[in-house]
C-alpha cells in the first residue's frame, strides 16, 4: 500500500513537473524580430486596388545596434551598417501583411517593443478606421504604442537614419515624450489608448504631424481627423491652441510684437500653465467656458534699450501674452468649428461627461451641436521672472 | 467532528475569506460592472459589496448558531433530512459552477495574454494539480498560504491603482451622480460573481479557535475586497473610459498596461500584475475545490474529504470545458453568478428559519 502511495506522488510529482515548464510558447530571444516602427500608406500603384495598404515594418537588429554603440558614435554610418532593417508588405489588412512578414524573414514578429505607428498621407485621407482595429484587438500591441501622420509616404520616415539614437521610431517616442513637454510646436502624443477611447465615441482625432525632408525628420504642427479621415494640416504655430482647447497645459515659448512696447520681439516662455474646460448649455448650443492660467518668463528680447526691471512693463508685456491666446485660440476654435467641422478636442467628450443625458440623446448628431458652440475664453497671464539681467 | 489539531486564528479567517473572495474575476470586473451601470459602475460594485457585507453578517451569525458543524449538516436540523439533501446537492453543483466558471475565465485569460501556444486542456490540468495538492492538506494549510499570498495580491492590485492615478481623469465620472439608483441596482445579479467566496465562512467555522468573533473578522475580511473593487472600477473607468471598458474583455490588463511606471524601466506592468493575480487566482479555486469535496463528503456522510477532492477534479475539468467560446464563458460566468446570488438568498432564508424555529446554540 506504502509502496503504490509513493509510487502514485513519483507520478504526479513527474506529471507536474513535465507540464508545468511550459515550453509551447518558448522562443528563444534571438529568434524575435522585435517590431518597433509601423508605417502605414497606400500601395505603390495606386490603381483602384481599394483595400490594399503597404506596410512598412521597422525591425530592430540588436548585433547591429550593439555594434554601433561599440565603435563610439559619429564613424560608420555608411549603407551597410544600418541598425534598423525595413520591410515593406503589401496585402490587404495587417494581419495578411504578418503572414507575408514570417515569410519573409527568419524571426519571429514581436510587438512587444512597438513605439511608433505612423499613418501616410494617402491613406490617411482615405480613413484610417479600417487599419486600427488590429492594434486594438491584437494582445501583444501595447496600449502606450504611439501614433503619427505623416506628410508623404510614412515609409520613408524610417528610411531617416537619426544619428542620435538607433532607430526612427525610438527618435520620435523619445521626442515626443521629452520636447513635448517644452515645446508648443509639438502636439501632444497620441497612443492606441487614448485612440481607442476617441474613436468608439466616434470623435475625431488629431495627430502629431511627421515631416522629412531629405534627410531630417521633423515633428511639427498636427494632422487634423474628421471621423477617421485626414481633413487638414495645422502648422507648428497652431498646435498650442490645440493643445490648450484639449485641456492640456503647454509649455514653450510664445512670441509677441508690439511697437508701441519699443522693445522689438518679445519671447514669452510659459513656465507654468493649468487649464480647465467646462461645457455650459445654453438654448441651441454649447458654451465652453475656458480657463487658462499661465505663468512665465520673459526669455528674449529683440532690443538693446528695453528695461524689464519694470511693473509697468510687465504688466503690458502680461497685456500682450494674453491677447494672443485668445487670439490664437479664438483662430482655430473658428477653424475647427466653421471651417473643417472636426470635434478633435475632445468637447463631445466634456459634453458627454457633464451632460450625459443630453448626449444619449443627441450623440449620433453632436456635430449640428458643435458647429454652433462657442468659446469663452478666461486668460490669466503673470510674468514671475525676466531672465538674469534686467 | 475534528480533523485537524491544529485551528484558525482568527485573523486567518479574514484573510481565507478576503483572499477567496479577490481572484480571477477581478480582470472582468470592470467590465461586468460598466455594461450595465455605465459610469456609476463603480458605485454599483461598492453597492453590490455592502449587500455582500450584510450576507456575510448573516453567514457569521448563522455560522455562529452552530460552531461544530458545516451547513450540510445542520442545516437537516433546521429544513429536515430530505430537504437538507438537497440543498447539500444543490451547494455542491454551486461551488462545482463557480469553480469551473472562475478556473475557465482564468485559463482562458492566461491562454490570450501569456501562454498563446499551450493548449487550454494542459492549462487546466496542471492549475487543478496544484489546486487539488493544497486541498489534500485540509483548511489550515490554505489559510496558510492565504496568509502568505493575500498581502502580495492585494499590494499589487492597489500598486496598481495607485499608479494609474496619473492617467486618471475625474471627469469620466461626473455621469454616474446624474444616474438612476436602478442603473446601479441592475448591476448587482452580474457584479455578484465577484464577491462571491464569502460562504467558506461556513466551512471554516468548524475549524476556528474562537467563534465568538468571527463576526468582525468576517468584515474585516470582505473589507479589501469592497475598497480595492469600487477604486479599481472608479480607476479604469477615469483612465479607460467607459466605452472602452465595455469593449475591452479583460479591462484591468488595459489599464495596467497603460501605466507608465515611474523611470520607465518596468515597460510591461501587466505581466507583473498577471503574475499576482495568478495567486489570488490560485487561492480563490483552491477554497472552492474545498469547499466542493467537504460538502460531498458530507453529503455522503463521509469523514475523510480527501480522496473526494480528487474526485471532484474531472467535475471542474469537464465543466470547465463546456463553453465553446469567449461568449459563452460569459454566459457561463453570469448564470454562475446568479446561481451565487440564489444560494446566498437560500442562506438568508436559513438563518431566518434557524431564528424562528429556535435551532443551535444562541450566545449572549
Amino acid at each position: 500500500m506504502r509502496a503504490v502511495k509513493r509510487f502514485m506522488m513519483v507520478v504526479l510529482i513527474m506529471g507536474i513537473m513535465l507540464t508545468q515548464i511550459g515550453c509551447w510558447d518558448r522562443i528563444d530571444i534571438e529568434n524575435n524580430a522585435f517590431i518597433l516602427g509601423l508605417g502605414l500608406d497606400l500601395p505603390e500603384k495606386a490603381d483602384q486596388n481599394d483595400d490594399m495598404v503597404m506596410v512598412t515594418y521597422q525591425i530592430a537588429l540588436p548585433a547591429a545596434m550593439l555594434g554601433q554603440a561599440g565603435q563610439g558614435d559619429g564613424g560608420g554610418g555608411g549603407g551597410g551598417s544600418s541598425s534598423t532593417l525595413n520591410i515593406s508588405i503589401e496585402a490587404k489588412n495587417l494581419a495578411t501583411a504578418e503572414q507575408t512578414l514570417m515569410a519573409t524573414l527568419n524571426q519571429v514578429p514581436n510587438y512587444a517593443h512597438l513605439q511608433l505607428v505612423v499613418f501616410g498621407e494617402g491613406l490617411a485621407k482615405k480613413g484610417i478606421g479600417k487599419y486600427i482595429d488590429f492594434f486594438f484587438r491584437d494582445p501583444r500591441v501595447r496600449s502606450r504604442t504611439k501614433v503619427g501622420v505623416c506628410q508623404g509616404k510614412a515609409g520613408d520616415i524610417f528610411k531617416v537614419q537619426p544619428k542620435t539614437v538607433q532607430s526612427t521610431s525610438q527618435y520620435i517616442s523619445d521626442l515626443l515624450d521629452e520636447n513635448e513637454k517644452r515645446s508648443l510646436m509639438i502636439l501632444m502624443p497620441l497612443d492606441f489608448g487614448e485612440m481607442q477611447k476617441h474613436l468608439m465615441r466616434k470623435l475625431d482625432v488629431c495627430l502629431p504631424k511627421l515631416t522629412v525632408k531629405k534627410d531630417t525628420l521633423t515633428l511639427e504642427g498636427a494632422g487634423v481627423f474628421n471621423g477617421d479621415k485626414l481633413t487638414a494640416w495645422f502648422t507648428g504655430s497652431e498646435v498650442v491652441s490645440l493643445k490648450w482647447l484639449h485641456g492640456e497645459p503647454a509649455k514653450g515659448a510664445i512670441e509677441i510684437y508690439d511697437e508701441k512696447l519699443k522693445a522689438g520681439n518679445i519671447v514669452f516662455k510659459i513656465i507654468n500653465n493649468s487649464i480647465s474646460i467646462r461645457p455650459v448649455l445654453k438654448d441651441n448650443g454649447f458654451v465652453f467656458k475656458v480657463k487658462i492660467e499661465v505663468e512665465g518668463d520673459i526669455s528674449e528680447i529683440q532690443y538693446e534699450g528695453s528695461d524689464t526691471y519694470n511693473a509697468e512693463f510687465i504688466r503690458e508685456v502680461e497685456n500682450h501674452v494674453k491677447k494672443k491666446i485668445i487670439q490664437l485660440n479664438n483662430d482655430i476654435f473658428n477653424k475647427l468649428v466653421n471651417e473643417y467641422e472636426t470635434d478633435c478636442i475632445e468637447f463631445g467628450r466634456r459634453v458627454q461627461n457633464y451632460y450625459p443625458d443630453f448626449w444619449e440623446k443627441n450623440k449620433d448628431n453632436w456635430k449640428e451641436y458643435f458647429v454652433n458652440s462657442a468659446l469663452d475664453l478666461d486668460v490669466d497671464v503673470r510674468i514671475r521672472r525676466v531672465g538674469v539681467i534686467k | 467532528m475534528k480533523e485537524r489539531t491544529d485551528r484558525l486564528s482568527n485573523l486567518q479567517i479574514s484573510f481565507i475569506i478576503s483572499s477567496t473572495v479577490i481572484g480571477v474575476t477581478v480582470l472582468v470586473l470592470p467590465r461586468t460592472a460598466t455594461e450595465l451601470a455605465k459610469s456609476g459602475g463603480f458605485i454599483a460594485t461598492f453597492v453590490t459589496g455592502l449587500l455582500m457585507a450584510f450576507i456575510l453578517m448573516i453567514i457569521a451569525l448563522l455560522a455562529r448558531r452552530f460552531p461544530n458543524s458545516t451547513i450540510i449538516e445542520y442545516s437537516r436540523e433546521i429544513i429536515g433530512f430530505v430537504p437538507a439533501k438537497i440543498l447539500g446537492i444543490v451547494f455542491f453543483i454551486y461551488f462545482i459552477t463557480i469553480g469551473s466558471a472562475i478556473l475557465r475565465i482564468f485559463c482562458d485569460a492566461v491562454k490570450v495574454l501569456l501562454l498563446e501556444q499551450t493548449p487550454l486542456e494542459i492549462l487546466i490540468i496542471t492549475f487543478l494539480f496544484v489546486v487539488v495538492y493544497l486541498c489534500l492538506n485540509g483548511i489550515s494549510s490554505i489559510a496558510k498560504i492565504c496568509e502568505l499570498f493575500e498581502p502580495l495580491v492585494i499590494g499589487t492590485m492597489l500598486l496598481v491603482i495607485i499608479l494609474s492615478f496619473r492617467n486618471f481623469n475625474s471627469e469620466e465620472l461626473l455621469p454616474a451622480f446624474k444616474q438612476d439608483v436602478f442603473e446601479w441596482i441592475s448591476a448587482i445579479p452580474s457584479l455578484t460573481i465577484s464577491y462571491l467566496g464569502i460562504e467558506i465562512l461556513l466551512f471554516a467555522v468548524p475549524f476556528v479557535q474562537n467563534p465568538d468573533k468571527i463576526l468582525g473578522y468576517g468584515l474585516l475580511g470582505i473589507l479589501p475586497s469592497i475598497i480595492i473593487y469600487t477604486l479599481l472600477v472608479a480607476v479604469t473607468l477615469g483612465s479607460v473610459g467607459v466605452e472602452p471598458v465595455v469593449q475591452s474583455l479583460y479591462p484591468v490588463i488595459q489599464l495596467a498596461r497603460y501605466i507608465r511606471f515611474p523611470g520607465g524601466f518596468a515597460e510591461r506592468f501587466d505581466i507583473f500584475f498577471m503574475v499576482f493575480w495568478i495567486l489570488g487566482a490560485y487561492t480563490t479555486l483552491s477554497s472552492y475545490t474545498y469547499m466542493a469535496s467537504v460538502s460531498l463528503s458530507r453529503i455522503l456522510g463521509l469523514r475523510n474529504f480527501k480522496p473526494l477532492s480528487i474526485l471532484v477534479i474531472p467535475f471542474l475539468y469537464i465543466l470547465s470545458l463546456m463553453p465553446q467560446n469567449i461568449k459563452e464563458i460569459g454566459t457561463f460566468s453570469q448564470y454562475a453568478s446568479y446561481l451565487g446570488l440564489a444560494v446566498l438568498a437560500v442562506l438568508v432564508i436559513l438563518y431566518i428559519l434557524a431564528v424562528i424555529f429556535k435551532k443551535g446554540e444562541v450566545k449572549k
